[in-house]
């Protein structure tokens, strides 16, 4: 709690001190930029639809997430189920739908549990180098060559199944690579004038840290989290293959798939359509993260 | 430069302890052993403590711990629970069948990806470009299970021409090569336009341009080599996902290599074929860092070796 | 100079990627030398789709899901997948007809026995092991002896620990079958504890392949994995495990040759398999339950399509230390609150068989009479209330990920919505789930049990007596049904034994509802229109007087 916290006073003092110096913050001309780019916008304009169609997803569909049509599996489209149904006649739309919030929330979720270890590992090693820079790397190293999908079985059976656990497994294996870009960042950022002249005030470790050294990575955070969102979202299309995503009834978009592509002589559309609603909401992250990284920090072109 | 490779193979060696270490915690935190597995529905009492102090599974942890470093110094794993054969053997048997399968994947994503990505800068800002940014982003965007699925349904089914499963002959080669290279060409080709458009914008690239020297030379010799880096980079993350075997794709196609061999030992819980494929996967990515660090110091004078980051 | 030893270190960084690989193209464009001792598991010569690089061999290609085709001992192993593929290569001394009758193998006769207890075998003379020895008593001794010991580690023991002397075997306490005596170079004798009506099947069992004693011997920790040798009509040529095993027609074979010259059985995805099939590359391939449907209602697959029923029930075992099912009116009510026939005629599309009785159909002791029990969620409702539960129940069942139940599961958990029972379904890794089950901690554990011997005893008690139930998540305990069962056990009169697994089954599913039994499966396959000879038997399939046009 103290991390978010102290996390809120980095945003406050953020915001303070850009209106402290120039009415035309850093943010603001990044916004700018954004907005100029097209397709960008189009992304955004994409993903922001995603967002409403999870969030309002019982208004939009037709039916429940769970309800059988039965006698009616495996049709095709018709005008009762726009995208037909699944082997137990369930609407493929309305599950598509359904299957949004998890796409979606392993995303944002799993991405943010990235992000807080990623961000506290990497800075703590940048900033105090030496020794334990030397562990901290270690154990990046160590958690970046080790098989992600027995950590995922670790963590679902520790924890047990379900929905956050999903988000948990996805989470605490992808934060090595944004340790690392933050680690060599906060390194090159504690040579600064600011940070010395921070130090030589008497403020703490912590205090430079999480004052000054981690709001100048929030660009890169933000490029790095945004590009990492489409493979978390294919990771958990590859954890639910392997039948360990989302418990029955919940609908994923990769577990649609993996089911699907049983049905494909039947219903060809039940494995499409998911694959499609998948494929467009990774290019719209991709793209958008794309946009943003070039609107933020150009320097991070590679990443 | 020796003693700085000396240093790091050092500490490849904590990070492989690590790894086997965290690998065994976690192991024996995973509900299951793999005499549960083995005698799956008739499991009685007598006959899982008679199965399980056969295969040493009741001696303690550290003991069965301290017994798998001591043969893992030596390269042995032990049999594996299921195969009954050396874990060594069936590593080399998968490695060998990701290997010849990840060499494809990986040519055909370099040569692709360059292809792609020279082209794209070369033609910037024409449809031309437009298009191949298109389907590169399209392409990192397709799930490859999905794609390996399309593609055996379109080339195996219906059109005849390509195997559909196995690696029996230089054709089965195809479908799997492209369902897995596709993302990592798309990824190359955005890489190597971004960075070649980046060098081709620079003052001494258009005085040579003014100089007459042919855009060909040009492209080859200042784009190319700007975007060197961070491919080679991209490649080092390449070779530990094609290495690591993708279960997906190799459960499509049926071909036994390593991302099956290893996820089937975990649902298993074939703790020394585990072992052996965590070790081995964390050797090749540490490994290949390493060939990495130094082709950079090598490539551009100004990355010292020794200097991280 | 700096960028040649740049373009040297990329060089190697490639080609060690490339080091084995280009051993492995090699491998595949040399013609497929057939060496099982060589421990080369690597894909050689023929192709799926490329029958005639073997010249004119008449090869067969049969494709089903076998992801447990891990080793060849059928003594190591529990699973169909194993013991399929050791079937391929050894033999049984008894065999199981079509009707799972049993008649002699290597035996030259059915084993005698005047009191049930002790069998008098006899073996055929001049049976050949494929490595030219001579089938002899001394083998079979070999094979059973082999078998108890513990440092073979035989998962199989409970088929058939009634012998003489085999608990003392296992427990370490001798390494001599007290029960099996070589009484000539032909013949031995098999004591049993007691007498077990169901012997002569278990005999019939592919889990009691008998091994040459010298060849196995020597092979030592290599048995099964690229030595194996049998008396079958086929010989091990190639074995890849978890990929496909090859064998090859055995000239010397002591019964009728066959007319095939090769088997290759391969292990793959459902659907990859299906695509084979449908293109022709392979011959006979084993059809998912779920993707039956869109095969057997096709009418270009609808001539090649098999229908097997299996002697095996799909029900829920209900744990009744677990509240809120230790109550036995909560149990009844799940009864009412599953719609079998729904769940069979449209998830399902027909391919099961709605069933009320948990030994299956086709085995004996089954009873047709009992009606299918009627979807009543109102009457579940009540039964639940009459329990102290008026606002219904919350359920949680356990699934092995790998399970063909899952979607079975789903069904029913929108089926018992309607009676006001939560149904929460927990998928979980296959390991996980067997721990979970052994420790008797699934609350609803699904029961998929197929006959390894056809005999009621088989199901009962292996899953419901008081030894077992606990491994199987269900605690049941009645020493009632308990000493029904092992009088069943001695008694020989098939009819007094089928009056009283009747009684026991009647007593475990009606009266104490600890077994939910909800359909008996049926196995599909499809065989190419040129392919006939195939012989489906319960879960498993013989393939070795298939015929070729």
């Amino acid at each position: 709690m103290r991390f978010f916290k102290r996390k809120s006073d980095v945003f406050n003092s953020l915001i303070e001190g850009a209106e402290g110096v120039t009415y035309t913050s850093f943010y603001h001309d990044a916004f700018k930029r954004l907005r100029r780019d097209k397709v960008a916008m189009v992304c955004l304009a994409v993903v922001i639809l995603i967002v409403v169609a999870a969030i309002f997803a019982p208004l939009i569909t037709p039916y429940e997430e769970d309800y059988m049509d039965i006698g009616n599996e495996l049709s095709g489209p018709s005008a009762e189920h726009w995208l037909g149904t699944d082997e137990f006649g369930r609407d493929v739309f309305t599950r598509i739908i359904y299957g949004s919030r998890v796409s979606l929330m392993v995303g944002l979720v799993a991405e943010s549990i990235a992000v807080a270890i990623g961000l506290i590992v990497g800075a703590v090693a940048g900033f105090y180098g030496g020794k334990v820079d030397a562990v901290l790397s270690r154990i990046i190293e160590i958690f970046a060559s080790f098989p992600h999908i027995l950590f995922a079985i670790v963590v679902m059976f520790v924890l047990g199944t379900g929905i956050i656990n999903v988000f948990i497994a996805v989470g605490v294996v992808g934060w090595t690579g944004l340790a690392r870009v933050i680690r060599s960042q906060i390194m090159q950022l504690k040579q600064k004038e600011y940070v010395e002249a921070a130090r030589a005030s008497g403020g703490r470790n912590m205090q430079i840290i999480f004052r000054h050294l981690i709001p100048n990575c929030l660009s890169t955070i933000i490029v790095v989290a945004t590009m990492n969102i489409p493979s978390d979202i294919m990771y958990e299309a590859s954890l639910s293959f392997l039948g360990l995503g989302v418990q029955p009834p919940q609908a994923s978009w990769g577990s649609m798939i993996s089911e699907a592509r049983k049905f494909m002589r039947q219903n060809p559309g039940y494995s499409v359509f998911p694959g499609v609603a998948l494929i467009i909401t990774v290019l719209a992250f991709n793209l958008l993260g794309d946009a943003l990284r070039d609107a933020l920090d150009p320097r991070l072109k590679n990443l | 430069m020796i003693k700085y490779t000396i240093k790091r193979l050092l500490q490849t060696l904590i990070v492989l302890f690590g790894v086997s270490l965290i690998t065994f915690i976690m192991l024996n935190i995973a509900p299951g052993d793999p005499v549960g597995v083995m005698l799956a529905k008739r499991a009685d009492q007598e006959t899982i403590d008679r199965v399980r102090h056969e295969m040493g599974l009741d001696k303690p942890y550290v003991e069965q711990y301290i017994e798998f470093i001591k043969g893992a110094v030596v390269g042995d794993f032990g049999d594996s629970y299921f195969q009954h054969r050396p874990v060594s053997e069936i590593l080399a048997d998968a490695f060998s069948i990701t290997a010849s399968l990840g060499l494809w994947v990986l040519l055909f994503s370099i040569v692709f990806g360059i292809l792609f990505g020279i082209s794209a800068a070369v033609l910037r800002g024409t449809w031309g470009d437009k298009l191949i940014i298109f389907f590169s982003t399209l392409g990192m965007a397709m799930p490859s299970f999905w794609i390996a699925i399309i593609l055996q349904i379109i080339f195996g089914l219906h059109l005849k021409i390509l195997p559909i499963s196995g690696l029996y002959s230089m054709s089965s080669y195809i479908l799997p090569t492209v369902s897995l290279g596709l993302i990592y060409a798309a990824s190359i080709a955005r890489l190597c336009r971004t960075n070649m458009l980046d060098a081709l914008n620079q003052d001494y690239v258009r005085t040579a341009r003014s100089k007459g020297v042919s855009e060909f030379k040009i492209v080859m010799q200042h784009g190319l080599k700007n975007a060197a880096i961070p491919i080679i980079t991209y490649i080092g993350i390449l070779i530990k996902s094609i290495l690591g075997g993708s279960v997906l794709v190799e459960t499509v196609f049926a071909i036994p290599g390593l991302g099956k061999t290893m996820v089937d030992s975990i649902t298993q819980r074939d703790i020394r074929l585990i072992q052996g494929c965590t070790i081995y996967i964390a050797v090749v990515f540490v490994i290949a860092n390493l060939i990495i660090d130094l082709v950079y110091g090598l490539l551009d004078p100004r990355i010292r070796v020794g200097q991280e980051a | 100079m700096k960028r040649m030893i740049a373009l040297l270190l990329a060089c190697i960084l490639i080609f060690s990627l490339a080091g084995c690989a280009t051993q492995t193209d090699g491998d595949d464009t040399t013609p497929s030398t057939s060496d099982p001792d060589s421990g080369s598991n690597e894909p050689s010569g023929s192709e799926p789709n490329e029958s005639s690089e073997d010249g004119d061999l008449k090869v067969l290609k049969y494709a089903n899901v076998y992801p447990d085709m891990q080793v060849l001992d059928v003594m190591k192993s529990t699973t169909t997948d194993t013991i399929q593929a050791g079937s391929m290569v050894c033999e049984a001394l008894l065999d199981f007809g079509e009707d799972f009758s049993v008649t002699p193998l290597l035996l030259k006769e059915m084993p005698t026995s005047e009191d049930g207890v002790t069998f008098h075998c006899e073996l055929k003379e001049g049976v050949l092991f494929h490595d030219g020895t001579e089938l002899k008593a001394t083998d079979v001794e070999f094979t059973f002896t082999r078998m108890f010991l513990p440092e073979t580690a035989c998962v199989n023991t409970f088929l058939c620990d009634m012998i003489l002397g085999a608990k003392e075997m296992l427990d370490g306490q001798t390494t001599e079958l007290a029960g099996f005596t070589v009484t000539g170079d032909y013949t031995f004798d098999i004591t049993l504890e007691g007498p077990y009506a169901p012997f002569l099947s278990v005999l019939a069992c592919e889990q009691l392949s008998i091994y040459p004693e010298k060849a196995c011997t020597e092979a030592g920790d290599r048995w099964g994995v690229d030595v194996f040798v049998g008396t079958g009509p086929f010989k091990l040529k190639e074995f890849t495990p978890k990929d496909r095993l090859v064998v090859e027609r055995f000239e010397d074979y002591h019964g009728e040759q066959p007319f095939l010259d090769q088997i290759e059985m391969y292990n793959m995805d459902a659907n990859t398999m299906l695509l084979e099939y449908e293109s022709g590359n392979l011959d006979i391939v084993g059809v998912q339950q779920d993707q039956a449907d869109a095969y057997r209602n096709n009418e270009e697959f609808a001539d090649q399509f098999v229908i097997n029923p299996l002697i095996g029930t799909i029900s829920m075992n209900l744990n009744v230390e677990m509240a809120p099912l230790d109550n036995v009116k909560v149990r009844e009510a799940i009864g009412y609150a599953v719609d079998r026939q729904s769940m069979v005629d449209n998830y399902l599309k027909g391919n099961a068989i709605a069933t009320s009785c948990f030994i299956p159909r086709g085995c004996m002791a089954f009873d047709e009479e009992r009606p299918i029990d009627k979807y009543d969620p109102e009457k579940a409702k009540e039964l639940l209330a009459e329990a102290g539960y008026p606002d219904g129940i919350h359920l949680v069942t356990t699934i092995s990920e790998k399970s063909s139940v899952v979607g079975v599961a789903t069904v029913l958990q929108q089926q018992m919505k309607e009676a006001g029972i939560e149904f929460e379904i927990q998928k979980v890794d296959d390991a996980a789930y067997i721990d979970l089950r052994s420790n008797g901690e699934v609350q609803v554990a699904f029961s998929t049990w197929y006959a390894d011997i056809v005999d009621p005893d088989n199901f009962l008690y292996t899953i419901l007596h008081s030894e077992s139930s606990p491994f199987m998540s269900s605690n049941y305990n009645n020493p009632e049904f308990d000493a029904l069962l092992e009088e069943a056990r001695v008694v020989t009169d098939p009819a007094e034994r089928e009056a009283l697994y009747r009684e026991a089954e009647a007593l475990a599913v009606t009266v104490d509802f600890v077994n939910v039994p909800l359909y008996n499966p049926i196995k599909f396959y499809l065989v190419q229109e040129n392919v006939e000879g195939a012989k489906f038997l319960n879960s498993m399939v013989d393939l070795f007087y298939v015929t070729k046009s």
